[in-house]
């Protein structure tokens, strides 16, 4: 084989692996394995229906919860909000609601994900086990035993910034098996039809369904991991930071949880790592950070009026 | 110098190209509503309300937010209201029949929706109630701008 055939060949194999490192790199699985079924069917090697049953196999490769718009994201968390609420009835006080979603709100949109499809919302549970949970789509319940841990308006808001970088992370939808992720965004991408059918309905369901029960029983039962933990005390941290409360009262709310720690109780000891392992996550994300006290006198007395006889 | 890591480096600059881009890309709102705001920063003045879906030109980007172009208004929008992705509002539009798939457009209404919730609440016999009461828990944007003045606090980005 002479040099000139030898370099033809050579730019032809570049050639082709430039086109599929361009394609594995920007367009994912998904899309190439659309552009293989394309000439499939296009050379008469496929129906049309076995190219959408394959392209919809090769979506359940990358589905992940990263893939579920604000708005699915919004449904879940209103089902979520709503299994939370069936065991844990709301607290009925409106000056302390209000109070909540103001300190809450401020936290939210300090944050790094402060858009939602439906916004935050905040409401105290009338139970007196330490606990208080976040529904992906934002709904932030904080129970009655919780919020008398808390001494200042600094305090609240570090119970509720790390609710928050829960759903920053999404945190939530992690914890909801893939397969089901997969049914309700190929249904959603496929289906080109006004209305979905029945079946198409009942699978859904059955998916939406085991998606609440998959996040409900990580909120109320088994907890997230280490890691989320982690990932959402450091949040909160930054979140306490831009607002400008003082971060370290975070530390303190976790000092007084860890004197009556019982992980065989209900609630964050039974869901969350030990506080004094949280105490040394959350002393390395405050770091060198010097907060500046001010305002803590009237913070202090719109908080003791407010939540003062939780 | 040879031709496979030119062209490697050709493909990468290919992927990079979106990025580099975004500064001219079009944007969707992929929440329900959000505002176009004359400052980076939720104190900042509304001009205008953006809705679900509405597609925006985005002109420049700081600190998470994106300076954009709506029906000849400019304003700013925080980057977590938008999506690349481009949301079609009704699934009978013509990018959906030819069967664009999620990774450019994402069908508003689709999937998890009121529909299935409705199924799902008639199946387990839940009362939402409360969480509907919870999502009319809005704060007014006056009051909370006087909760943080009063308690010295701030939000990120520039007021003025």
């Amino acid at each position: 084989m002479n040099r000139c055939t030898d370099l033809s060949r050579a730019i032809r194999i570049a050639f082709i692996a430039t086109l599929v490192l361009a394609a594995i790199g920007c367009a994912g699985l998904g899309s190439i394995t659309e552009i293989g079924t394309g000439v499939a069917v296009a050379t008469g090697r496929m129906t049309d229906q076995q190219a959408q049953s394959l392209t919809r196999t090769a979506e359940a490769v990358e589905r992940s919860a990263e893939d579920i718009t604000p708005e699915q994201e919004y449904y879940i968390g209103r089902s979520v909000g709503a299994v939370i609420l069936d065991q844990y009835p709301p607290y009925d006080s409106a000056t302390a609601t209000e109070y909540l979603n103001l300190v809450g709100q401020a936290l939210a949109l300090a944050s790094d994900r402060p858009e939602l499809f439906g916004g935050y919302r905040f409401m105290i549970l009338e139970a007196n086990e330490v606990n208080a949970f976040a529904t992906p789509s934002g709904l932030i319940f904080v129970s009655r035993g919780m919020l008398r841990l808390t001494r200042s308006e600094d305090d609240l808001a570090a119970v509720l910034a790390h609710e928050i970088g829960h759903i920053q992370h999404r945190h939530g939808l992690k914890a909801i098996r893939t397969s089901r992720i997969t049914t309700a965004l190929t249904s959603a991408a496929l289906t080109g039809a006004q209305f979905a059918t029945s079946a198409e309905v009942a699978e859904l369901t059955a998916a939406f369904e085991g998606s609440i029960t998959d996040i409900t029983s990580t909120l109320i039962n088994s907890g997230y991991s280490r890691g989320a933990e982690r990932e959402a005390d450091e949040a909160a941290v930054e979140i306490m930071k831009r607002v400008g409360y003082d971060p370290t009262a975070l530390i303190r709310v976790l000092e007084r949880m860890g004197e009556g720690w019982d992980p065989a109780g209900p609630g964050f000891a039974r869901t969350h790592p030990a506080p004094d392992t949280r105490i040394s996550v959350v002393q390395r994300a405050i770091g060198s950070y010097r907060h500046q006290p001010v305002g803590a006198a009237a913070r202090q007395r719109r908080f003791d009026r407010a939540l003062g006889s939780i | 110098m040879k031709p496979i890591p030119v062209l490697i480096a050709a493909a990468l600059l290919l992927c990079l190209g979106p990025a580099v881009a975004f500064a001219q890309t079009t944007m969707s709102v992929e929440v329900r509503e959000t505002q176009l705001r004359a400052t980076p920063s939720f104190l900042g003045r509304v001009d205008a309300l953006l809705q679900y879906g509405d597609q925006v030109s985005v002109l420049e980007e700081a600190q998470g937010w994106a300076r954009v172009r709506h029906q000849g208004a400019t304003g700013w929008v925080h980057g977590s209201a938008l999506t690349t992705k481009r949301i079609v509002m009704q699934a009978g539009d013509a990018s959906a029949q030819r069967g664009a798939t999620g990774s450019e457009v994402a069908l508003a209404g689709r999937g998890f929706n009121q529909e299935v919730e409705d199924r799902y609440r008639a199946e387990q016999g839940l009362d939402f109630s409360g969480v509907d009461r919870m999502e009319g828990y809005g704060v007014d944007p006056e009051r909370l701008a006087a909760f943080l003045s009063e308690g010295q606090l701030q939000l990120p980005g520039a007021t003025q």
